[in-house]
């Protein structure tokens, strides 16, 4: 009876220069060798998990997110998300690290974990002294009973050694222990290629890259038999019971709108309302068409309940902004053809005067954000481009 | 450690004092020498150590058995400068012509005195000295002054460096008045007046000071003529003058040495560097060709060369000694050892060795010694220990390595290295044994347990279903497996899985199975 097996540690080929398969490649091999689950954990980065989330809905297969963290302390860390809560932390951290570094290298100590990661849970990798040194000790006492140790037996010469002291260090810390497989490609074939990356990444031909190139290919996506084979049950089937302890899918995951722009006192939908009504007077002072405001009405109600109030107000915001400077704009796009858009003054078709059907563009069953372009007078844009980042920060504005 | 020790005394040389003012003062209001100046406060104690050589003219002279004067030509005669003792009890005495003291002695060997000959003479000298301090200074014709603050307890205080100095210059023949104070021109000053003072507060300085003869300070003959001719005989009675006629009379120069020499002013010095490569000469003073004699002067060479690594910590990889003679060209003897070392015992174990196959066409008249580039000391690593010998000489394995090459030829020796590369049949090269292995950065491969034995070529063992046979023996497998599987850029890619196993009589062995064709079962090496 198979225990089955989730693998914890896994680089795609945006690990550059070290991961050898892509992400794709990987999720499928995972789903076609029977895996629980599949932790994709880029070093330092999420640039892979959207290519592999795809993927993994397609094959059925449950997808972990993670990252290796490399601290400058020398010690490796893989992180995986469990909650929502967990992958924003993540992400944050890696920002944060990216920032404080130069391009392309990212800079991690222990002042960057003190928030304890909420909602992350933590495999300390073994680097080959097999043991966690009393300064390290700190990783211990911040994540406590979300921290495993990762036991990566990968055909040395020593695995029965290293298990076997591992097993010790697992019992002088009160840590549990879990198989991964430091997985740097799909399939053991992909070794060429990780063996020509890696020489690539030392600055080395290939033939005089010696101890830089892994002396095996045991770093792929073996099978379960295989691992059956080399690691004990009861490692195998904690990596089952840790993915089994994550909920979190990239689908939990939605745009975050900006909340700043509603007044106190307001939510937005009452003020997105306030601001068409108002809208409404100036663009019909004599009294507007029952057309029109049954239109709005139906608008306002599909825009609630979609959630895209927030939406419409930054649009509003940034025209309205052009608008009192005196910059040309006009939007266009599938959502700008409304009459809450004309309203608001983003653009100019008088839904009084042509048939639209609003659900054409914002729509409940596509379940897709709505869509406004606007175009600003070229030699003016630039003004409107540091308003934005002036009001949203550099941290929210692209 | 020198450069680190030097950097305070320029700190304080060119840190802000009241230089500018003092320097004005001759055109300022008068003021008595004796008022102190602010005084400098001083951020790191100074001690100078004073060595006045007053017979270097005739100690820098080889002595010889005869008995030997130095003269100088004044005035168109030559007159005779210094003596050694032999002629003095001659009669020969300084002031006399030479040809009085011919005349007095017939024997009395005569050299003219030589001022190149006596700056080597200190050259050599601060070149010793600096095995006691990082700043050794060589200050005019014949003083030679050492800051010591820093080296006190290193050697043990200052009875023990000072008898130590003392010692050291008596052995290389060297008679010297030697002096201590706060400043460097107090101690030049007092060791010239024969006190063996031994001056280390500032506060004390003043009052022995005082009572110094104004010889002592070396000025110009005529304004110690002049100012005895004043009634002035001590640096006590020239403290005593108002500042600003002092300083119209004899210059602003000598009231600013006072100042330097009360430490009211600081006194900055050249610090003497010795070159950094050894390179020394013995004459003989007759053709030579006594082997066991030439080795005994090459091993004195080696003493001096050893002392001058030592005080720099540095060793070196190479050495040349040059035998040169009368007529040919001069033989030449280069020495190489595998670890940098400076050790002379060692150099002329080699040398030994070595020397019995030198030829030498010609007696010999000098021997000089170069040494290499110098790097700095190395840690020896392992030892071997020759159990079986009764000797208890223990050698590095340099060492021995170097004795091998001595002896039997480089070609007849190898080394065997190391190389990154996780096949093991391209995992190890032959080397150069002399090749410099500790600059190597390249080690083992950390965790990974390879047999010293590597067979030539693996050997197919016949085995017993899934269990190799070594002999008609099973093997048990204890470790593995470790799978190497890498190479493929070549035509040797390799595809095995390695297992320490052990056979029936105890031995372990290095076997492989393959993974690649058929899994065949090989021996590859023999662990111990």
């Amino acid at each position: 009876m198979s225990v089955g097996y989730a693998e914890l540690h896994a680089l795609s080929n945006f690990t550059f220069l070290r991961g050898a398969s892509a992400p794709e490649e990987l999720v499928e091999t995972a789903a076609a060798l029977g895996y629980n689950a599949l932790a994709i954990t880029d070093e330092c980065s999420m640039s892979g998990i959207v290519r592999a989330h795809a993927v993994a809905k397609e094959v059925g297969l449950k997808l972990i997110i993670g990252s290796e963290l490399l601290l400058q302390s020398g010690r490796k860390l893989i992180v995986l998300a469990q909650n929502a809560e967990g992958y924003a932390a993540l992400c944050q951290l890696i920002s944060n690290a990216r920032r404080a570094a130069s391009k392309g290298s990212y800079e991690l100590t222990q002042l960057d974990l003190e928030t304890g990661l909420p909602g992350c849970l933590v495999l300390w990798v073994p680097d080959k002294d097999l043991t966690l040194g009393v300064e390290d000790h700190w990783i211990r006492e911040t994540f406590r009973d979300r921290l495993w140790i990762a036991v990566e037996l990968l055909a040395d010469g020593r695995q029965r050694e290293q298990l076997m002291r591992l097993r010790e260090e697992g019992k002088r810390l009160k840590l549990p222990l879990v198989a991964t497989g430091d997985v740097h490609m799909h399939v053991r074939a992909r070794r060429i290629l990780q063996d020509a990356v890696t020489a690539i990444r030392v600055g080395v031909t290939i033939d005089n890259a010696g101890f830089a190139l892994y002396s095996n290919g045991e770093r792929h996506l073996r099978s379960l038999a295989v691992l059956e084979h080399i690691y004990p049950a009861d490692l195998l089937a904690e990596s089952v019971r840790i993915a089994n302890s994550i909920h979190f899918s990239l689908d939990e995951l939605r745009y975050e709108y900006p909340d700043e722009l509603v007044p106190g006192g307001e939510t937005a939908a009452s003020y997105l309302r306030k601001l068409t009504e108002e809208g409404m007077q100036r663009r019909w002072p004599g009294g507007t068409p029952a057309k029109v405001i049954k239109l709005v009405e139906h608008e306002l109600q599909l825009i609630a309940e979609l959630e895209y109030e927030s939406y419409f107000l930054t649009v509003h915001d940034i025209v309205a902004f052009a608008r009192s400077r005196k910059i040309l704009c006009q939007g266009r796009g599938s959502a700008a053809n409304s009459a809450v858009c004309f309203c608001l003054g983003i653009t100019e078709v008088d839904p009084g005067r042509m048939q639209v059907l609003v659900e054409r563009f914002i729509s409940k069953e596509r379940n897709e954000p709505p869509d406004i372009d606007v175009d600003f007078e070229h030699e003016r844009r630039e003004e409107v481009i540091q308003y934005i980042y002036a009001k949203y920060g550099r941290e929210r504005a692209a | 450690m020198s450069r680190a020790w030097k950097s305070p005394v320029i700190a304080r040389d060119t840190a802000p004092t009241p230089t500018g003012k003092q320097q004005s003062l001759p055109f300022a209001e008068p003021a008595p020498l004796v008022t102190p100046l602010s005084v400098t406060p001083t951020a790191v104690r100074r001690l100078w150590f004073c060595i006045w050589l007053p017979n270097l003219p005739l100690e820098a002279c080889r002595s010889s058995d005869e008995a030997l004067a130095i003269v100088e030509e004044q005035h168109g005669i030559h007159r005779v400068l210094q003596t050694d003792r032999k002629a003095a009890a001659a009669g020969v005495m300084p002031g006399q012509s030479a040809n009085a003291a011919l005349a007095l002695l017939p024997v009395l060997q005569l050299e003219e005195r030589s001022p190149v000959r006596e700056q080597q003479a200190l050259e050599k000298l601060a070149t010793w000295l600096e095995r006691f301090s990082s700043f050794v200074s060589i200050a005019g014709k014949d003083v030679l002054l050492l800051e010591i603050a820093g080296s006190l307890r290193l050697f043990g205080g200052l009875p023990k460096l000072r008898q130590e100095i003392s010692k050291g210059l008596g052995k290389q023949g060297f008679s010297a008045a030697l002096a201590i104070a706060p400043t460097p021109l107090a101690a030049t000053w007092l060791a010239r007046a024969g006190r063996r003072a031994c001056i280390r507060d500032e506060d004390n300085l003043g009052p022995a000071l005082r009572k110094l003869p104004l010889a002592c300070m070396g000025w110009p003959a005529g304004q110690g003529e002049s100012l005895a001719g004043m009634g002035i005989t001590t640096i006590g009675d020239c403290l005593r003058l108002p500042r600003e006629g002092f300083a119209k009379r004899f210059g602003v120069e000598r009231l600013l040495e006072l100042d330097r020499a009360l430490g009211h002013l600081p006194d900055p010095r050249d610090s003497w560097r010795a070159p950094e490569r050894f390179c020394a000469d013995f004459e003989m003073t007759e053709e030579q060709s006594d082997r066991d004699l030439l080795l005994n002067i090459c091993r004195e060479l080696l003493t001096s060369h050893e002392q001058f690594l030592l005080a720099r910590q540095l060793a070196t990889q190479r050495l040349c000694f040059s035998f040169f003679h009368l007529k040919s060209a001069a033989t030449e003897l280069y020495l190489g050892s595998a670890l940098a070392d400076r050790s002379a015992a060692r150099w002329f174990d080699l040398l030994s060795i070595r020397f019995e196959a030198v030829r030498l066409p010609e007696p010999v008249i000098a021997v000089r010694l170069r040494s290499g580039l110098s790097q700095a000391l190395q840690a020896e690593t392992a030892r071997l220990c020759f159990s079986g010998a009764k000797q208890k000489r223990r050698y590095s394995i340099a060492q021995l390595a170097e004795r091998l090459v001595a002896r039997i030829g480089g070609q007849s020796v190898n080394a065997v290295g190391m190389v990154a590369e996780h096949r093991p049949e391209y995992a190890w090269n032959i080397q150069n044994p002399l090749s410099d292995w500790s600059s190597s950065t390249l080690t083992m491969k950390e965790g990974v347990r390879r047999p010293l034995w590597m067979l030539p070529e693996p050997t197919l063992l016949t085995a017993d279903g899934a269990y190799p046979l070594h002999r008609g023996c099973r093997l048990t497998l204890l470790e593995g497996p470790e799978r190497l599987e890498t190479g493929w850029w070549d035509d040797q890619a390799i595809s095995r899985d390695y297992y320490t196993a052990v056979n029936g009589a105890g031995i372990r062995l290095w076997v492989f199975r393959s993974r690649q064709r058929s899994p065949d079962w090989y021996l590859h090496g023999i662990f111990g």
